[in-house]
């Protein structure tokens, strides 16, 4: 018995390593970015990899921010910071505010034509976001919306939280709501006081995979913003690396000044995030 | 009821007003476009309808065939592998680690990086002095080629890219799944002496079927629609070897400045996926177990 | 839940603070309501020139309540997209900069250029005073939508040094063949050390070799017959394909195409680094002066291209370039009408300084020449630059056919591509591209 538990240990220890060294692989990209961000532009393409620099050079991160007196060429990067963050948070909570009150009517209410309703949703979720990307355009140069309305418009709502929220509240028992229909309430404060408050979790979770798919949407800013005062991350990025090819411990330092928030926001929610994905996917 | 009605319509409003501005209004819009030969710099209301010729056309536009084709080979290869691979891994975590949490981040990391930040990071490991050549070398792989530079490896090294970044997904969501396996068929297997490999064939693939079946079709939708990775890494290049059918569609409506046909293109695409799906939808009942 | 309250009001707060950002997002014009300030896009660094440009002018013209803001795009598929995006939807560009024919004529048909006909008959401003019969080349169906300021003269730029030391003259006319073989005398060294004779800088544009090389035999429209048919399988265009793959394969005497690509290499990584001693353009003037970000200590010369074979020099590669246009759409067409016609005739000389050299003949060459080397006066060879950058010749090929453009310079890339590295031979790969590209003009 004894002898069995020490080779199940053994064998966990094996694994651990052998797995662990798998995710310092999967990570060693990061790791390379870091590392070639703080170095000296010549030094990049040394060989061997030199892991950890002897020295400190902060001024590539100072440049990429437009800090001091090195930083010639200002690449708007706080500014693509504070747009991805507002067009983030402004969508984020738009959709979660419009997929909760969707979801818990989808769920929850009776009403004509809910089903049929519900299967449009779905089926909409399968179209790909190219086949909407040209008309889209047409119909924002037609009507004049430009900016970052061009993303906030179409991403108040969005069909996977409606959906998301749908299943949550689908397995929360009817009673609860009977229970205030008892009580006399309106289906709104129904909503407000029974429902949310259960279900922030939930809301929680969505806000979390909104916030991501929004701060690293590529393809529609690419199309919709037009100049630097809209960018947001990602095309500051692009725009970056068409402004600078050949500095690569630049290039680095900007790829990881895009990254780090990402990755803070995610440990610090990864709970609920994670819960979020799963909901999607084991519940659907 | 008809109160009841209301209060149902107006809950989902402003959802239904997004869906249908955003989604259902565009929709209709690129069908009507994808049967004129509408160039965008011409201003809106100058087209001609040319019926079903883009639809035609596209068959014998080497670029559009030979990025369908690319598409098709990149999701073959990307799908199977991230789930087989994340399947092996989630499992193994699950069984056999200690520090699973935090192995588990590891590798959920790439998933939640920016596109564009790690298109551009693994541009630098695939150069001649980055990690990824020098790793192969150590492996003895004596001057192995200019990855992104090679017609034959530049998709490949896209592909490699794409698993790295979506296999953390699916370990995610293949764990949730495993840790609501039932404890007593594993207890009687192993009372009847299987060892952990005929488990993991016979009950543990079984059991978690159903999150593969949900794994494929997601997987497959995302990387038929692969772009930004092509666009920032190699445009498409060396030649067209690695254009794919979204990259594509993005080149002729605004390079091409070609609206009509690049609408058609995407009606192709969303009809192979809405193809695939069903196709699997069926098929799911000849191995998928609930 | 403690997280999820914390959560919650972090997320509330930020929506509060933001909110009123985005309404007020779009009302970032006009401050003062006497000034009209222009917009003004070009695909030029602001720091290269055009700030100082524009500077000069609001400094000049502040008492006329005219002010310039300079926006740059990048100029490349997805920059040019942005542009048209702004043009289209009407306001944020006044005026802007279109640098080929074939985006201009684009612009023109597609009304996001004006026809500056009736501004320039009533100024008096006729083109053809300040920069010959060739500013006619620049009409679209006959007429004028923009107004072309630069002199698009290039030529091989060459480290004077290494010339002067492998004893070889700095050339004034050479033949491909002659040119190959420069470049295989001044490559030597191996690995790390190696120095190549020449850098084409494939990695940014392949089509460079034809407005180049061929233009100088074959003419304006180095891609075209006709209207209806490629030129890719012409001996000339051949001749330059071959040049290049046998250079980078055969010679070893520049970096390869997928060295190029794979490593990202720039103009400035290798030329100025010592790592070439020729590269293709001398749009990097400013580079050159920039010892700070690229230090060097070697003199910069000039050559003409090389042409096909002896006698077969028919033009002298150039033409205007830097083709100001007025968006139909602006609400400031008088005022952006006189800027374009101080920065044409007397504003460009900060923009010089950054290698960018005037087309009006409203410039003193003596002056344009001392802006130019401005900085640079121990690094650039001030003859050479004269006689191949700055003196103007008087017969350019000017291109007149833009049929599918994007398509057809798509299909010689990747065809190009696909011969430097090795795939097809350049006869083959050639022939598969007219193919492929009359298929396309056939249409």
């Amino acid at each position: 018995m004894i002898k069995d538990r020490t080779r199940r240990q053994i064998i966990r220890i094996i694994f651990t390593v052998i797995i662990g060294l798998f995710a310092l692989t999967m990570i060693t990209p990061f790791l390379w970015m870091l590392s070639a961000s703080m170095k000296r532009a010549l030094d990049v393409m040394k060989l061997p990899i030199d892991w950890i620099p002897d020295y400190f050079y902060p001024d590539n991160y100072m440049k990429v921010w437009h800090i001091g007196d090195k930083a010639v060429r200002d690449y708007h990067f706080g500014t693509a910071y504070f747009n991805s963050l507002k067009v983030a948070f402004i969508n984020l909570t738009g959709s979660v505010i419009t997929s909760t009150l969707a979801g818990y009517a989808f769920a929850k209410l009776k009403f004509k034509g809910r089903d049929v309703l519900f299967l449009i949703y779905l089926g909409t979720m399968m179209i790909p976001s190219q086949v909407t990307l040209i008309p889209k355009f047409a119909i924002f140069n037609a009507l004049g919306i430009k900016g970052h309305w061009t993303l906030i418009l179409p991403g108040l709502v969005t069909i996977t939280g409606t959906f998301l929220m749908r299943q949550y509240f689908m397995q929360i028992p009817n009673e609860l709501r009977e229970s205030g229909v008892v009580d006399g309430a309106s289906e709104f404060r129904i909503w407000w006081n029974i429902m949310v408050p259960i279900a922030k979790p939930s809301m929680a979770s969505l806000a979390m995979i909104v916030f991501l798919w929004n701060w690293n949407a590529y393809l529609e800013p690419l199309v919709f913003l037009s100049n630097w005062r809209q960018y947001t991350i990602p095309l500051a990025l692009t725009n970056f690396i068409e402004e600078s090819v050949t500095e690569y411990n630049l290039v680095m330092a900007a790829a990881s000044s895009a990254l780090i928030p990402a990755f803070i926001v995610f440990l610090l929610g990864q709970k609920f995030f994670i819960k979020g994905l799963v909901a999607g996917a084991v519940k659907g | 009821m008809l109160k009841s009605n209301l209060t149902g319509y107006a809950f989902i409003l402003p959802n239904i007003i997004g869906v249908v501005l955003f989604t259902l209004v565009p929709m209709l819009y690129s069908l009507f476009v994808s049967f004129t030969d509408w160039d965008y710099t011409k201003g809106f209301g100058n087209y001609n309808f040319i019926g079903i010729k883009n639809f035609i056309d596209m068959w014998s536009d080497e670029w559009f065939t030979t990025s369908l084709l690319n598409t098709i080979f990149f999701s073959v290869v990307v799908v199977p592998a991230t789930i087989i691979l994340a399947l092996v891994i989630a499992v193994i975590i699950d069984r056999y680690c200690f520090a699973k949490l935090p192995i588990r981040l590891m590798m959920f990391m790439p998933y939640i990086s920016n596109v564009v930040a790690v298109a551009i990071v693994w541009v630098m490991m695939y150069s001649p002095w980055g990690p990824f050549t020098q790793l192969m070398e150590t492996f003895g792989w004596k001057e192995p080629p200019q990855w992104l530079g090679d017609p034959t490896w530049a998709l490949p090294a896209i592909m490699l890219m794409t698993i790295w970044s979506n296999v953390g997904y699916a370990i995610m969501i293949y764990t949730s799944s495993i840790q609501g396996l039932p404890k007593d068929a594993y207890e009687a297997a192993e009372i009847d002496g299987a060892n952990a490999l005929q488990q993991f064939r016979y009950l543990t693939i079984n059991f978690l079927s159903p999150t593969t079946f949900f794994l494929v079709i997601t997987t497959f939708i995302t990387s038929f629609q692969v772009f930004a990775p092509i666009q920032i890494m190699t445009r498409g290049g060396p030649g067209s070897s690695s254009n794919v059918l979204v990259y594509y569609i993005y080149t002729s409506a605004f390079s091409f400045y070609k609206m009509g046909y690049a609408s058609a293109m995407s009606w192709i695409l969303f009809i192979i996926l809405f193809a695939i799906t069903m196709v699997q939808w069926h098929g799911q009942k000849k191995w998928v177990s609930y | 839940m403690k997280h999820f309250r914390i959560i919650a009001i972090a997320l509330l707060l930020l929506a509060i603070i933001t909110l009123p950002v985005v309404a007020g997002g779009a009302g970032e014009s006009a401050k003062d309501e006497d000034i009209v300030t222009l917009r003004f896009w070009g695909g030029v660094p602001p720091e290269a020139g055009p700030q100082a440009s524009v500077d000069l002018f609001n400094e000049q013209y502040a008492d006329k309540g005219i002010r310039v803001e300079y926006e740059r795009f990048v100029n490349d598929d997805t920059g040019n997209l942005k542009l048209e995006t702004n043009l289209l939807s009407g306001d944020g560009v006044d005026l802007y900069m279109t640098y080929t024919t074939d985006i201009l004529a684009k612009r023109a048909e597609g009304n996001m250029a004006l026809d500056l006909s009736e501004l320039i008959e009533r100024d008096g401003f006729d083109l053809t005073q300040y920069g010959g019969s060739l500013m006619e080349s620049y009409y679209i169906n006959g007429k004028p939508y923009c107004v072309p300021t630069k002199l698009d003269q290039y030529g091989i730029v060459l480290n004077k040094d290494m010339f002067d030391a492998a004893g070889i003259p700095i050339p004034t006319e050479w033949t491909f063949d002659e040119f190959r073989e420069v470049a295989k005398k001044l490559t030597h060294g191996e690995g790390q050390d190696k120095v190549y004779g020449m850098f084409w800088n494939s990695q940014q544009d392949l089509t460079y070799i034809l407005s180049y090389l061929v233009a100088q035999t074959n003419g304006g429209d180095p891609m075209y017959l006709s209207e209806t048919e490629s030129a890719f399988t012409d001996p000339v265009v051949l001749a330059a394909v071959e040049l290049i793959y046998n250079m980078m394969n055969v010679d070893g005497s520049s970096p390869t195409h997928a060295d190029s690509v794979t490593q990202k290499l720039s103009q400035e990584g290798v030329f100025l680094a010592g790592k070439s001693a020729m590269t293709i353009g001398p749009w990097m003037v400013r580079s050159i002066k920039d010892l700070d970000n690229y230090p060097h200590d070697f003199v910069t010369a000039f050559a003409p291209y090389p042409v096909y074979a002896e006698g077969q020099r028919n033009f002298t590669q150039g033409g205007y370039g830097d083709m100001l246009c007025i968006n139909p759409k602006s609400e400031h067409i008088e005022e952006a009408w006189e800027f374009i016609k101080w920065y044409a005739t007397e504003g460009m000389l900060p923009v010089v300084e950054g290698g960018r050299v005037p087309c009006f003949n409203t410039y003193d060459p003596a002056e344009v020449t001392a802006a130019f080397l401005k900085g640079g006066e121990e690094l650039l060879d001030s003859e050479t630059t004269m006689t191949v950058l700055i003196n103007p010749a008087d017969n350019y090929a000017a291109p007149s056919i833009t049929n599918h453009s994007a398509e057809i310079k798509r299909v010689f890339t990747e065809e190009m591509e696909t011969i430097l590295l090795g795939d097809e031979t350049p006869a083959e790969g050639m022939a598969k591209a007219k193919e492929r590209a009359d298929a396309i003009l056939q249409q």
